[in-house]
């Protein structure tokens, strides 16, 4: 009963910006308005490809648009949709290559606004990632910086410049976090091994933190603290999990390996994959910093090529997508015991990320 | 049906251009037509070859509306030419569908190599001074060749002029011009130069410029009603120079040599794919490239029985990749490529009885490749290629047979080197003529070749994997000529069709090992290639004076995926690979100009592993017309020709958001003394 009444209050926060001053965890995936009853699945397409789309499922009809936005709006996504979060009432999806935010209505799916994301040369910024509060919209993008949108007007209105190639974001207390990967530097080996912190009000970074080399995922749980991963340099420094405490203390979570991972009414799945062997899902317990259940998958469903993951907050729901690149990935969805509920197929080309809509 | 589509539009230009003929049925007494015209346009090699082999003479390309290699290279059959669209966009070249790596291309009989990516760039070649394209699928007949030529599973050979003279001159030329749409500009010359009977000298150079850019129509999406807008192709640019020198010496009655010259260089832009909302931006990338080559044959008919020849090459790459709006610290991204080649070949011929004669060379390649990366391996490659084959001639049979060694060496300055390979790879082919008084043959071949991982492959930074194994080929091949004539009104009516079965194994791809970020290439893929491919070719003669050749050919290829049974994309076609395919060409000869009309034509192809309607890249036909005069004048004989490209004006990819231009022009005007 609490537990409900808190994400009721987690639901108006995100609906009323005007008190939106709180300290709460407001990260998009873990606001569920209400039960689920239907699933957007974005799928990023192949670099040069213009194919990313956009899936629609309703779980009570159990239809699926696979290409719900040109359905809606008649034209594609564009080049590399990177991710998508829904705040109040509307819809954001990053496109990386086309450089451009779509900007939809969450219960239309039509677009509002395409905002341009280019460099002031013309190029695309490459956005990658996005988090949402106060009425705002955060973005990381490629040219060393995060984009500040306005959830009224839609304009971007302020951009701060933070480490190289920005990864993940996530807002805590009143803190921006971003991933600095670097990663656009591979070609020298030279990484980038830090994560900016950005005063909210100020937007402007305030602290710059060593984490590791490449840092990819950060996503905090309702103590302040911040996990993130780093996926090392592909040769010879290994891919790491890591919690930032309040204070920005770094401490390793050794023995947890992390392909991709989410945090959920604090619990973090992580999902690991490996080329040619089963991918694996596991419970980390963000107030115990345990890994509190090995093998989340409990009715023997094997995963091959394990891509990305999801949890609806409200139902526990933990929704596993599948890709091998060339080929339409799928989607499952596991209760929380970690049965399979259901699974879509070929639902299209790297599907990336699934978000929760009543 | 397509085929019958193809087939009928070759119908209907010949009527086309028999209704025309009244009018322009003008006798001109400069203007002849020579009577050799059918020897000349119809090589009788392609209906004798023991595997299908296709040749495009001077005389043919002159009417196909060609400007590159890589243009007339798609009139082949059996043939997919990946072009990327525009004078400058990458051009490679895969013969039934076995993947540009397999497809050899060599320059006056030596090949060409790049260690690097494993692929030639046809469309850097130009036709201005090419005597004759010949395509031949497995091996052909000739068995007094080089090593490296029986080992690929098919080769293409550009055959620049040689010198030649007439009426005691010593001295002759050609100087050209070409221009026309998309800023192209031009000129070229060509020299020979007779010293003695026993040495002659050719140079020749062009220069080509051109801005490259054409409207284009983006579509947003597959459905009807989708948006749409008109957006212009950017980035586009080309320069290229070219310089050749040869000298051709006649050491004795029985000896003979040659040494070629060639450079080249070009700076090009490479328009990015079409991304949506990011037309602009995405396509600032340049590619400056730096050949230069020299080439010796040396060749020496030692005695009825026996005759050798030795050749040697030198060959030297540059590339520069340049993004300059690429988002790392560096603010660009700059790759630079040298790699270098040292060849040598000795070939002995032993014609050993009447029909019979036997063959053995042996071939050493040495390769380097120098980039800027970090960490980078600097591999070096030792090729040893030994090859026995044997010939059997006869009126009604013609068979050879082939059986190739080849071992590499690797080393490398920086890490491991990648495995050394060997290999024996045997070759078969024979030809029968069942029927004394019918020019009817029945062929078949089989071969088994590999090629060789490229360095990218092995060495690439992080993707590389040192451990490849060659990517496998076995073909099959069952097939038939046929030529004929019908008295003087249809001097030559040939008819080709070969069936075949390819299988390749251990294909290189790259495959995601962890991440988007992780990946490998690995010796995963698994193909299965059957098809058809049938060619028709025909002159007619309607009066002493009017004359027409036409030809058309059509291909039929299931090349299917068969990886992996659990994968979506298994047992579905590749990539890039349309089911049916063709092109078709008719010139008509008449006193006063000639006519010539060209016809390209794909069905649907899929831009991915996937045979879904979202990877569905639209079938095309792309009809070209031209319309030259030749003439003698004081300077000498002057040709001029106007070509009106793609006139229909479709708006067709062949690589999904790699636009090829729209309906163009091009003039040119020759003069040959």
């Amino acid at each position: 009963m609490r537990k409900n009444l808190y994400l009721l209050l987690m639901f108006l926060a995100a609906f009323f910006t005007a008190c939106d001053d709180t300290d709460k965890i407001v990260d998009p995936t873990e606001v569920p308005p209400s039960q689920t009853n239907k699933l957007m699945i974005l799928c990023e397409g192949s670099f040069n490809g213009n194919n990313s789309t956009l899936a629609y499922y309703d779980l009570s009809t159990k239809n699926i648009d696979k290409d719900f936005f040109n359905t809606v709006n008649g034209r594609g996504l564009g080049d590399t949709a990177n991710d998508i979060l829904k705040y109040g009432s509307k819809i954001y999806i990053v496109v990386n290559v086309s450089g451009s935010i779509e900007v939809l209505d969450a219960k239309s799916g039509v677009s509002i606004k395409n905002i341009d994301m280019k460099t002031s040369t013309g190029e695309s910024k490459q956005p990658r990632y996005a988090a949402a509060y106060g009425g705002k919209v955060y973005v990381t993008s490629f040219d060393d910086t995060v984009t500040r949108i306005d959830t009224a007007t839609l304009a971007i209105d302020g951009s701060v410049k933070v480490g190289r190639d920005p990864e993940g974001i996530c807002i805590k207390n009143n803190k921006i976090y971003v991933a600095n990967s670097g990663g656009l530097d591979y070609g020298t080996g030279n990484y980038d091994t830090t994560v900016s912190i950005i005063g909210r009000q100020n937007f402007t970074v305030e602290k710059t933190i060593e984490v590791g080399t490449n840092p990819y995922q950060v996503f905090a749980d309702s103590e302040g603290d911040v996990y993130v991963t780093t996926r090392g340099n592909y040769v010879d420094i290994a891919p790491a999990f890591k919690k930032i405490s309040p204070n920005y203390e770094v401490t390793a979570i050794n023995n947890v390996q992390v392909s991709e991972f989410t945090i959920v009414n604090d619990k973090a799945y992580i999902l690991y994959n490996e080329w040619g062997n089963p991918s694996t899902i596991k419970v980390f317990d963000c107030s115990t910093e345990k890994v509190v259940t090995e093998n989340f998958v409990t009715d023997g469903i094997s995963i091959s090529n394990g891509y990305k993951i999801s949890a609806d907050a409200y139902s526990g729901e933990v929704y596993v997508t599948t890709s091998d690149y060339f080929t339409f990935g799928n989607v499952f969805c596991f209760d929380k015991t970690g049965k399979l509920n259901f699974e879509l197929s070929g639902v299209g080309l790297g599907p990336n990320k699934v978000i929760f809509l009543n | 049906m397509k085929f019958y589509k193809a087939v009928s539009i070759v119908g209907i230009s010949m009527l086309w251009a028999g209704t025309n003929l009244a009018a322009q049925n003008v006798a001109d007494s400069l203007h002849q037509l020579p009577e050799v015209v059918i020897t000349e346009k119809y090589d009788d090699r392609e209906i004798r070859s023991s595997a299908p082999l296709q040749i495009l003479t001077k005389q043919t390309l002159q009417n196909l509306n060609v400007l590159q290699v890589s243009d007339a290279v798609k009139f082949f059959s059996g043939v997919n030419v990946k072009d990327y669209g525009g004078i400058g966009g990458l051009k490679t070249v895969s013969v039934r569908s076995l993947g540009a790596a397999h497809t050899s291309v060599s320059y006056n009989g030596i090949p060409l190599s790049d260690a690097q990516t494993g692929q030639i760039d046809i469309g850097k070649f130009s036709l201005d001074n090419v005597e004759a394209l010949t395509l031949s699928l497995g091996q052909n007949d000739q068995i007094f060749m080089p090593a490296r030529l029986f080992a690929s599973a098919s080769a293409l050979d550009i055959r620049t002029t040689l010198p030649s003279f007439e009426n005691n001159r010593q001295f002759s030329g050609k100087a050209s011009i070409k221009g026309g749409s998309f800023g192209l500009f031009n000129p070229s010359f060509y020299l020979a130069k007779q010293f003695s009977n026993r040495l002659a000298a050719t140079v020749n150079g062009e220069w080509l410029s051109a801005n490259g850019k054409y409207p284009y129509l983006l579509r947003y999406g597959n459905a009807k009603g989708d948006s749409t807008s008109w957006e212009e192709r950017k980035n586009t640019d080309v320069q290229n120079l070219r310089l050749e020198g040869a000298l051709f010496g006649k050491i004795s009655e029985k000896s003979s040599a040659d040494i070629r010259l060639y450079y080249y260089r070009s700076d090009r832009g490479l328009p990015g794919a079409t991304i949506f909302y990011n037309t602009d931006g995405f396509s600032k990338q340049r590619l400056d490239e730096n050949t230069f080559f020299v080439q010796a044959h040396y060749e020496n008919t030692l005695s009825q029985l026996w005759s050798i020849q030795a050749n040697a090459k030198y060959n030297r790459g540059y590339v520069h990749y340049l993004d300059p709006t690429y988002l790392g610290s560096e603010g660009k991204l700059e790759n630079k490529y040298t790699q270098k080649e040292q060849y040598g070949s000795l070939a002995a011929l032993f014609k050993a009885f009447q029909h019979l004669s036997f063959s053995a060379s042996s071939d050493l390649t040495r390769q380097t490749l120098d980039a800027n990366f970090y960490n980078f391996a600097y591999p070096t490659r030792l090729t040893w290629q030994s090859v026995v084959a044997a010939k059997y001639v006869s009126d009604r049979i013609l068979a050879t047979s082939s059986l190739l060694f080849t071992q590499t060496f690797e080393s490398v300055k920086v890490g491991d080197p990648a495995n050394n390979q060997n290999r024996w790879s045997p070759y078969i082919s024979v030809s029968v003529k069942p029927f004394e008084n019918h020019d009817l043959r029945l062929r078949a071949f089989y071969k088994n070749i590999f090629r060789m991982p490229t360095f990218n492959d092995l060495y690439y930074t992080a993707i590389g994997k040192r451990t490849l194994k060659p990517e496998d080929t076995d073909q099959f091949n069952l097939g038939a000529t046929y030529s004929t004539s019908f008295g003087t009104i249809v001097p030559l009516l040939t008819f080709t069709a070969d069936g075949f079965r390819n299988n390749v194994k251990n294909k290189i791809v790259a495959y995601p090992v962890k991440n988007v970020f992780e990946w490998s290439m690995m010796n995963y893929g698994k193909v299965e290639i059957s098809g058809i491919d049938l060619s028709l070719e025909t002159i007619i003669r309607f009066s002493e004076k009017i004359g027409l050749l036409a030809g058309s050919n059509f291909t039929y290829q299931k090349a299917l995926n068969m990886t992996d049974p659990k994968s979506s994309a298994y047992k579905n076609q590749l990539p890039y690979t349309p089911r049916h395919s063709g092109g078709a060409h008719a010139t008509l000869q008449t006193t006063l100009l000639d006519l010539s009309y060209s016809l390209l034509w794909s069905g649907i192809q899929y831009a991915g592993a996937q045979n879904v309607k979202q990877n569905e890249v639209s079938g095309y036909t792309d009809h070209s017309i031209s319309i030259s005069k030749e003439k003698k004048t004081r300077l000498g004989n002057m040709r001029l020709s106007v070509e009106a490209l793609n006139i229909s004006n479709k708006n067709y990819e062949i690589v999904r958001y790699f636009p090829m231009p729209g309906r163009s022009f091009r003039g040119t005007l020759s003069i040959y003394f």
